[in-house]
């Protein structure tokens, strides 16, 4: 703060980038907002009021006849097993892709040079198959698997189960390298194998956090 | 196992120079300690030493060969018989010691065994006697996050110890440690490497315990070597040359002025133990 007559007062240079990138980001995410055309102001139009509290009145009083609620007791029971059958599958697909492609395991990174474009050139496209798995809706795999497989909980599994493991996928490897990174470097500089420091280095870390995404999922 | 530099550099992406044309030769169990101020370069040594980065230039030999021309799984099996003490232990914090020790054989295990010593402890009775030579072994089942910062150096130490390797780079090791536990642990160090012929190399900040444990003592400035000597030849004012930047004097363990005995035959600047 005090600067003497000739040196400026010390500032933090970090202000600049922050304020542009501040700037960037809401002229960005304006005409966001104007395209998709949000107005909050029809969610208050009476008229809409209106229909809303009609279909919201039209649940009461809720319908409680035996084979109604046996239906319902059926459907719950066959969503849980689908859900579960997909998730279980997705972890199964997602884990080893994260296992790829995570940087914190890279062994190129320390060893021989050469090695190191060609375990990148690896692990991008397994980043990417993540990222296009996640981005189709579920609804798109259903309707796709459908057709291979017919109408049934199958298909909704399957579907499940390949969106999941792209969300999995992307969350597990994050998760891998968002923790500290450094018990699993220096096993793999004490000669440790890949899979070792995996096991010795990351999932102590990241147990927890694998643990409370995938059942969360 | 043999180590040498010569002329090797290593200069950082963002162009700044850690280490400067610097030969080395120590010897197959030599027994060597680093000192110099903060910044000097000391851990870039050891991690160039270590492997763990590649020199920008200049050749880096370990026991007979230059480990970046080495295939990885050579590379691999030279890495295990090199055991690294950090400076901040880097341990994950919910493991249990009893694992962490043991994670120092990793190099030399199969995967499989690696993986069974997860579910059960392959080497309880190992990991307890390195955990025993740096006072820890009552907390053998203990989860590292449960230890103290000294506690912690010491598990990584034990991890070092349980490794058995034929070089071991330890970085400030007794940085976190009071000077009585720091005398320990670097005597043990050194009883260690002397015990098994291994080579010890020791960055430390406390000028005293490089004196008085370690036969001979390099001093780093700016990336290079200042001096590289047995203690008895140190003197003051290469000490006071070397630290003229950081401070008045050179730092000690306590902070208490360093003494510097007159140079005699019985005289305590003979290390300790040799």
């Amino acid at each position: 703060m005090t600067g003497t007559a000739g040196t400026p007062a010390l500032r933090d240079p970090a202000l600049l980038p922050r304020l542009g990138i501040t700037l960037v980001a809401v002229l960005l995410l304006w005409p966001g907002l104007e395209l998709s055309e949000v107005d909050i102001g029809a969610l208050f139009d009476p008229r809409s009021l209106q229909t809303l509290g009609g279909f919201l009145a039209s649940f009461l009083p809720p319908e409680t006849s035996a084979a109604f609620l046996a239906l319902v007791a059926e459907a719950t029971l066959q969503t849980l097993a689908m859900a579960t059958a997909g998730v279980v599958l997705a972890a199964a697909i997602a884990f080893p892709a994260a296992l790829v492609a995570s940087r914190a395991l890279s062994i190129s990174r320390i060893g021989p040079g050469r090695g190191r474009w060609l375990g990148e050139s690896l692990r991008l496209p397994v980043r990417w198959m993540l990222i296009l798995l996640r981005s189709i809706p579920e609804i798109v795999w259903a309707l796709l698997f459908v057709r291979a497989v017919g109408l049934g909980p199958a298909a909704g599994v399957l579907a499940i189960a390949i969106s999941y493991a792209g969300m999995l996928g992307k969350v597990n490897f994050e998760i891998f390298e968002s923790g500290d990174t450094r018990p699993a470097r220096a096993i793999l500089e004490a000669g440790g194998g890949r899979l070792a420091a995996f096991s010795y280095g990351i999932v102590p870390i990241a147990l927890p956090e694998l643990v409370s995404y995938s059942v969360y999922r | 196992m043999r180590v040498r530099l010569a002329d090797v550099e290593l200069t950082h992406p963002g162009g700044q120079r850690a280490v400067d044309r610097l030969s080395l030769d120590i010897g197959s169990g030599e027994r060597v300690a680093i000192i110099g101020p903060s910044g000097a370069g000391k851990t870039s040594i050891l991690r160039l030493i270590g492997t763990a980065v590649r020199p920008t230039a200049g050749t880096l030999v370990l026991g007979d060969s230059d480990p970046w021309t080495l295939s990885r799984a050579v590379l691999r099996g030279l890495r295990s018989r090199i055991g690294t003490i950090h400076q901040a232990p880097p341990l994950p914090p919910r493991q249990r010691l009893v694992t962490t020790v043991l994670a120092g054989k990793l190099g030399e295990w199969p995967l499989w065994k690696a993986l069974a010593s997860l579910v059960y402890p392959a080497d309880i009775d190992g990991a307890e006697a390195a955990l025993a030579r740096v006072d820890l072994a009552e907390r053998l089942f203990d989860r590292c996050d449960r230890l103290s910062g000294g506690q912690l150096q010491r598990v990584g130490i034990a991890r070092t110890l349980y490794q058995a390797p034929d070089l071991v780079l330890a970085d400030e090791p007794a940085s976190a440690l009071d000077p009585q536990l720091a005398k320990r642990v670097v005597g043990e160090l050194n009883q260690d490497a002397q015990a098994r012929g291994a080579t010890l190399i020791t960055s430390l900040h406390a000028v005293d315990l490089a004196l008085a444990w370690f036969p001979r003592v390099i001093g780093i400035r700016s990336g290079g070597v200042a001096f590289d000597r047995p203690p008895a030849g140190v003197s003051e004012t290469m000490l006071t040359d070397l630290y003229a930047s950081e401070s008045q004097q050179p730092p000690t363990q306590d902070n208490s002025p360093l003494a510097l005995p007159e140079p005699g035959p019985r005289s305590l600047r003979q290390p300790l133990c040799r």
